[in-house]
C-alpha cells in the first residue's frame, strides 16, 4: 500500500481540487433572529463566511500514519471512483462533484433532501473531505472546528474573542456536536432542536462554570419543575443563550444584572424585555399590560420600582421552569447561609397571594371569580 | 395499544407541553370587535375565514422585525387559502415605526391600533411578537410566541394544522424534528455493498469477496448483501457456498431478482 501511495503523492503533488466559490451565496436561510446582537458587533468585521479554500487533494504517505483512509484507496481500487485502475496513471473521476459519492454513500441522497442542506455538501464534498486519506477524522482536511471557521470566520472570531467561551466548540467533535455539516431538518444545520442538543451536556450535577460556579441540571430541574418558560417549552434555548459564546455571564445573549437586587433600570433588562414589554413593569396603573396587579395597581411596578430596592425579575421568578404558574419560584434565597425564604404563592380564583415572607400575608384581586 | 402508537402518544404529549401560562387558554373564545386601523379607518378583528391569524407586535423591538421577515415569506404559501392575517399594535405604539416596519419586512396586513392594549389583555398575552390563530369558530386555536430556528415553517405548520390540512403527528414532526443524524451500521453496510458491486464489475471477485463480507459483519439482515456475495460465488465458481447466500437473501427479501436468478443459474449448472 505503500506504493500505491507514494504513486498517488507524485501524481497528485500539483493538483489542488479548486472549489468554485458559487455555494457562498446560496448557502443557509438567512438568520431571522434578534438574537446574539450583544456579540455581533465584536465580529461585525468579520464577513459571515467565505468561499472554502482550495484544498489540496494529495495523499498522506505512510508517516505519519493517516488517521482515517478511503476504503478504495486503501484498496488500491482506483479506478472505483478514476477512470483507471493504475495508481499511476488513474485518470479523470468517473463522475463530477457528489454524484460520485453518492453512488456508495447513498445516505446522503435522502440527507440532502433534508429542509436545511450545506451548500458544500450539496455542490462538493472535496470542501471538506480528501477522498483519499487524511491526518484526521471522517477524511477531513483539518479537524472539525478549524475547517468550519475557515469558512465561517465570524463564528470562530466570536469564539476565541468570547469572555465566556462555550466548550462545547472545543471538546469533543467540536461543531459537530451540535451541527450536521450536510444536512438536517432544523434550521442552522442542528442536529436537533437546541434544547436537546444543550441538555446531551447540561444533564449533570458536576458542571461548573470557569470560577468553578455550579451550573443547573437542566434535564432534571426540568423533571422536577413542570411549568416551563416559553422558549425552553419551544427547545428553543438560543432565544436567550448565544451558543457559540459570549461576554455575558451564562452566555446569556442580552443584558441582565448579574447580582439578585438590583435597582430598575429597564436597559439592565434586555433579556426579558427583548420579549416581554417594558411598559407591563414601568406603568403604575393598567389593566391589561399584567395579571399581577390589585385590581389596576401594578404589583410589578410596586415591587421594582422602589428606590435602592430594586428586585430583578429572579427574585420571584424562575428562569426555566418552576413548579408554580407564572413561574413563580418556591423560595427567595436570602443571606449567605442558603436559607430559602418560602414565597407560598397561592393562585386563587380572583388572583392571588403571598403569605408570611417578606411581608405579611399579601392578596391580590384583579378579576371576577367563575361562577359556579 | 402497539408500541408504535405509544410512542407517537409519548411524542405528542411531549411536544405539546404547555408553557408555563403566558396566555389564555386553547380553546377561549375570542370576540371578534371592530378596532380602529393604522390608515384611519376601522376594521373587524376576525374574518369569515378558517385560520384568522393575528399576529401582534411592536415596533421598537428587533424581534418584531425578525418575525414580520419571517411571515412574510410564509404568507405567501396561504395566498387563496381560507387565511386571513392582522397586526395588532399597541395604540401607544409609534405609529410611523409600524408603518416603517411593514414597509421594510414586506409582511402585508391590515394593522389594528389595540386601544388600552385591550385585545392583548384579553387573551392573557405578556410578550412580543406572538402570532395568535382562531379557527372559525372563534376560539384560541394556536399560540406562538418568536422563536429563532425555523419560525416561517413552525407558523405555516400550525395554520395548516388550523386548516386541517395536516394531522396532529405531522405538526409534531415540524415542532419536534427528529434527529438528523446518518451513518450507523447499516449505512456502513450499503456502502461495502456498493463498493463491493463494483469491484464484482471489475471481477476483482477476492477483493468483492471481502467487501461484502465487511458489510454484512455490520448488518447480517441486508438481503442484497447476501444476494451479492452468492454472486460473487457464482462467479468463482462456487455454487455450494453461493446457495446458502442466495437462499439467506430470498429469506430476508423474497422479491430479490439477483437471488433467485442465481439460485437458477446454480440449478442449471449442476
Amino acid at each position: 500500500m505503500t506504493s500505491t501511495r507514494g504513486a498517488f503523492a507524485v501524481l497528485f503533488s500539483f493538483a489542488l481540487a479548486v472549489s468554485t466559490g458559487l455555494f457562498a451565496q446560496a448557502t443557509q436561510p438567512k438568520s431571522s433572529a434578534a438574537s446574539a446582537e450583544v456579540l455581533a458587533e465584536k465580529a461585525a468585521a468579520a464577513p459571515a463566511r467565505r468561499a472554502p479554500a482550495p484544498r489540496s487533494l494529495v495523499p498522506l504517505t505512510a508517516k505519519p500514519a493517516p488517521a482515517s483512509s478511503h476504503a478504495p484507496f486503501e484498496a488500491g481500487d482506483c479506478n472505483i471512483c478514476h477512470q483507471n485502475a493504475d495508481p499511476k496513471q488513474p485518470g479523470p473521476v468517473l463522475k463530477k462533484g457528489p454524484a460520485l459519492c453518492l453512488d456508495c454513500h447513498e445516505e446522503f441522497n435522502g440527507v440532502m433532501k433534508r429542509a436545511h442542506t450545506h451548500a458544500p455538501a450539496r455542490t462538493d464534498c472535496i470542501s471538506c473531505h480528501n477522498p483519499h486519506n487524511s491526518a484526521f477524522s471522517k477524511l477531513l482536511h483539518l479537524e472539525p472546528r478549524a475547517l468550519c471557521v475557515s469558512c465561517h470566520e465570524k463564528i470562530g472570531k466570536l469564539h476565541d474573542s468570547a469572555k465566556v467561551p462555550h466548550k462545547a466548540l472545543t471538546t469533543g467533535k467540536q461543531c459537530s456536536n451540535c451541527h450536521n455539516p450536510h444536512g438536517s431538518t432544523v434550521e442552522k444545520l442542528l442536529i436537533q432542536l437546541p434544547f436537546d442538543l444543550c441538555v446531551n451536556c447540561h444533564s449533570v450535577d458536576t458542571m461548573a462554570d470557569a470560577n468553578g460556579k455550579k451550573l443547573q441540571n437542566i434535564k432534571a430541574w426540568l423533571l422536577d419543575n413542570p411549568k416551563q418558560h416559553g422558549p425552553v417549552a419551544s427547545k428553543d434555548c438560543n432565544d436567550c443563550h448565544e451558543p457559540h459564546g459570549g461576554d455575558l455571564f451564562r452566555l446569556i445573549n442580552q443584558d441582565y444584572p448579574p447580582e439578585f437586587y438590583a435597582p430598575y433600570d429597564a436597559k439592565n433588562y434586555g433579556l426579558c424585555f427583548g420579549c416581554h414589554r417594558e411598559k407591563a413593569f414601568s406603568t403604575a396603573q393598567t389593566a391589561t399590560l399584567t395579571s399581577f396587579r390589585n385590581g389596576a395597581t401594578n404589583l410589578h411596578y410596586l415591587h421594582l420600582q422602589q428606590s435602592g430596592r430594586g428586585r430583578t425579575c429572579r427574585a420571584c421568578h424562575e428562569v426555566h421552569a418552576a413548579k408554580q404558574d407564572h413561574l413563580i419560584r418556591d423560595g427567595v434565597p436570602y443571606g449567605s447561609g442558603g436559607w430559602i425564604l418560602k414565597l407560598n404563592y397561592k393562585k386563587t380564583t380572583t388572583g392571588g397571594s403571598c403569605e408570611k415572607t417578606c411581608h405579611a400575608e399579601k392578596s391580590y384581586a384583579n378579576r371576577t371569580a367563575p361562577q359556579q | 395499544m402497539n408500541i408504535a402508537a405509544l410512542l407517537v402518544l409519548v411524542g405528542l404529549v411531549t411536544v405539546f407541553q404547555p408553557a408555563s401560562a403566558a396566555h389564555a387558554a386553547i380553546g377561549t373564545p375570542v370576540a371578534s370587535t371592530e378596532m380602529p386601523t393604522l390608515e384611519g379607518g376601522k376594521a373587524q378583528v376576525m374574518g369569515n375565514v378558517e385560520a384568522n391569524v393575528l399576529v401582534f407586535f411592536r415596533p421598537d423591538q428587533p424581534r418584531s422585525a425578525g418575525a414580520l421577515r419571517e411571515l412574510a415569506r410564509c404568507q405567501k404559501d396561504f395566498a387563496g387559502k381560507s387565511v386571513r392575517w392582522v397586526a395588532v399594535v399597541p395604540s401607544s405604539a409609534s405609529l410611523p415605526g409600524v408603518m416603517t416596519l411593514m414597509r421594510d419586512t414586506s409582511f402585508a396586513a391590515p394593522v389594528l391600533l389595540d386601544n388600552g392594549d385591550a385585545l392583548y389583555g384579553s387573551l392573557g398575552l405578556d410578550l412580543h411578537p406572538v402570532v395568535v390563530i382562531v379557527g372559525r369558530d372563534q376560539k384560541l386555536a394556536a399560540f406562538e410566541p418568536f422563536r429563532v430556528l425555523d419560525y416561517c415553517t413552525v407558523i405555516s405548520a400550525r395554520i395548516r394544522h388550523v386548516l386541517r390540512e395536516i394531522s396532529d403527528a405531522e405538526l409534531g414532526a415540524v415542532l419536534d424534528p427528529p434527529k438528523a443524524t446518518q451513518g450507523g451500521n447499516e449505512q456502513v453496510a450499503r456502502r461495502y455493498r456498493a463498493f463491493a458491486e463494483v469491484q464484482f464489475k471489475n471481477k476483482d471477485y477476492d477483493k468483492a469477496l471481502d467487501s461484502v463480507r465487511k458489510g454484512l459483519t455490520k448488518d447480517p439482515l441486508l438481503a442484497p448483501a447476501h444476494a451479492l456475495l452468492g454472486q460473487i460465488l457464482l462467479a468463482q465458481g462456487n455454487c455450494a457456498d453461493a446457495v446458502p447466500a442466495f437462499n439467506q437473501a430470498l429469506l430476508l427479501d423474497g422479491a430479490s431478482t439477483a437471488a433467485r436468478e442465481g439460485l437458477e443459474r446454480c440449478k442449471s449448472a449442476r
